[in-house]
């Protein structure tokens, strides 16, 4: 083939036998190549066809180096798209595909391919630096709509229909059987009721020995257990191998504190005391007149603890009796 | 000393049921002089007096009579606390069924029964045996003691029969229940 001869293109001609023939025209084997694609994809939309060229010639022209085209521009390359879904240049259809302007899937790309061999065929001759540079913008913006149309017809993937289980349904009720059985059961446990034990924990209601408060009401103790508190120094930091404290120890402490007399409630317990001892010294003294081992009484506002000079299940039983 | 007098003292001051073995190691008498004590002293307490000797959960105990129960209430005050419909259906499947896991005790009674088992297992009457060996391994729940001693009962043995149930009557008590 004679160097600069400009290989002939028609429609329909087979691509592979022309690209062969275009491959040995001495234009692609020229140096002059150096588009920033990326920018020049950005821009080609709006640069007009030749106005950056003139400076892309300035920058590098004459010396023998790659043209780099001033602010890295490149012109579109004047490419005429002509088809039945589209009509414009090849820089219009790719900026209407980059933003989605236009469905890529209704465009035939094979017009566009050869719109852009004619486009070289038809400047193969052409001997001016920039050329390349425009003839490589608009095959990037075809490869782009080709790589584009190739993934928009890949097959979708279709999400994966989540598992969802039916609840297993039950089976109907079949407690009917147990009717006559829980009526028995609830008449035992009626007649237990009647029956009582040494120990109050295994039977079906609970109960507890009365015990007397005397004329100290709740909201008594709770004042004169405020007013303990309020005494109380700061908790030290407790330790890791303190012993824990049992309140039955506590209520020895208290039953040895307490003689014979009533003692007032807030002056049993000596100065320096903390908050947890505090809450020891009155859970044990409330435990206490539980078990009817002490008593409470006021005198002059005061709240006075002492042990009882009769046994507490007599005091009951009278009670009763009377 | 005889052997009944043995066995009285050490019912009385026991705060639940003492087993056979139980008294015969403590009184140091053998079982069959124990058991006979038993009886002999079963029959003694019923002729007369206010305690009784009952056989419960699995052993003796002494309570006191039925007639009693009103003036020793008025002494204890106790609180009653009933069994609510569904708590008694769960407790009578669990009695009947154990080892019984949750679902097998909501196939039963055809609803959720995470609730019941909670307020049972609060109330000792059911507690948790061991897990399943099967997927999930599930807890089993098994009754107590103490609802042995609640419902008057000296074993799961004897837990009245189960009635047949007939549809009709199913669907009856069912919508009864509703």
């Amino acid at each position: 083939m004679v160097l600069g001869a400009v290989p002939k293109w028609s429609k329909g001609a087979d691509c592979k036998s022309v690209i062969q023939r275009f491959k040995s025209a001495r234009h692609l084997q020229s140096p002059h190549f150096s588009a920033p694609l990326g920018m020049a994809r950005s821009s080609i939309d709006r640069m007009p066809p030749r106005a950056s060229q003139a400076r892309a010639k300035s920058v590098g022209e004459g010396n023998g180096s790659p043209v780099i085209p001033l602010l890295g521009i490149v012109p579109a390359a004047p490419v005429h798209v002509s088809s039945e879904a589209f009509e414009g240049s090849l820089a219009t259809l790719f900026a209407l595909v980059r933003d989605r302007r236009l469905d890529l899937l209704t465009v035939p790309l094979l017009p566009i391919c050869e719109a852009y061999f004619e486009y070289l065929i038809g400047t193969a001759g052409n001997s001016e630096p920039g050329y390349l540079d425009e003839a490589a913008v608009a095959l990037s913006a075809l490869a782009y709509l080709l790589e584009r149309k190739a993934f928009l017809l890949l097959p979708a993937i279709e999400p994966e229909p989540e598992e969802y289980e039916e609840p297993a349904e039950l089976p109907p009720a079949s407690v009917a059987e147990f009717r006559l059985a829980i009526e028995v059961l609830e008449q035992w446990r009626s007649d237990r009721e009647a029956v009582f034990f040494r120990s109050a924990d295994a039977g079906p209601d609970p109960y507890e020995l009365p015990y007397e408060l005397s004329n100290v009401s709740s909201a008594d103790l709770a004042l004169a257990f405020d007013r303990i508190i309020s005494r109380a120094k700061t908790q030290p930091m407790p330790t890791l191998s303190r012993p824990r404290r049992s309140l039955a120890d506590q209520m020895n402490v208290v039953l040895a504190e307490i003689g014979d007399e009533y003692v007032a409630l807030e002056t049993l317990m000596a100065d320096r005391f903390t908050v947890l001892e505090c809450v020891y010294w009155f859970l044990a003294i409330l435990e206490l007149v539980r078990l009817g081992r002490l008593r409470l009484k006021m005198v002059e506002d005061v709240i006075h603890v002492g042990k009882p000079t009769v046994p507490q299940a007599r005091l009951w039983v009278e009670e009763i009796v009377a | 000393m005889t052997v009944a007098d043995a066995l009285y003292a050490l019912l009385f001051v026991a705060d639940a049921p003492l087993t056979v073995p139980e008294l015969a190691a403590a009184s140091g008498f053998d079982r069959p002089p124990v058991e006979g004590a038993l009886r002999e002293l079963q029959a003694r307490l019923d002729e007369s007096g206010p305690v009784q000797l009952v056989q419960l959960a699995g052993g003796y105990q002494l309570a006191t009579r039925p007639e009693y129960a009103s003036i020793i209430a008025r002494l204890l005050q106790p609180q009653r606390q009933r069994l609510s419909r569904s708590l008694m259906e769960v407790l009578a499947v669990v009695a009947y069924k154990q080892p019984v896991t949750t679902s097998e005790i909501e196939t039963v009674r055809g609803v959720d029964c995470s609730y019941a088992i909670r307020g049972l297992l609060e109330r000792r009457l059911i507690k948790e045996g061991a897990r399943r060996k099967t997927p999930g391994r599930p807890i089993e729940y098994v009754t107590t003691p103490e609802f042995l001693h609640q419902f008057k009962m000296n074993s799961l043995g004897e837990l009245p029969p189960l009635q047949e149930g007939s549809l009709a009557m199913e669907a009856g008590y069912n919508e009864e229940t509703k």
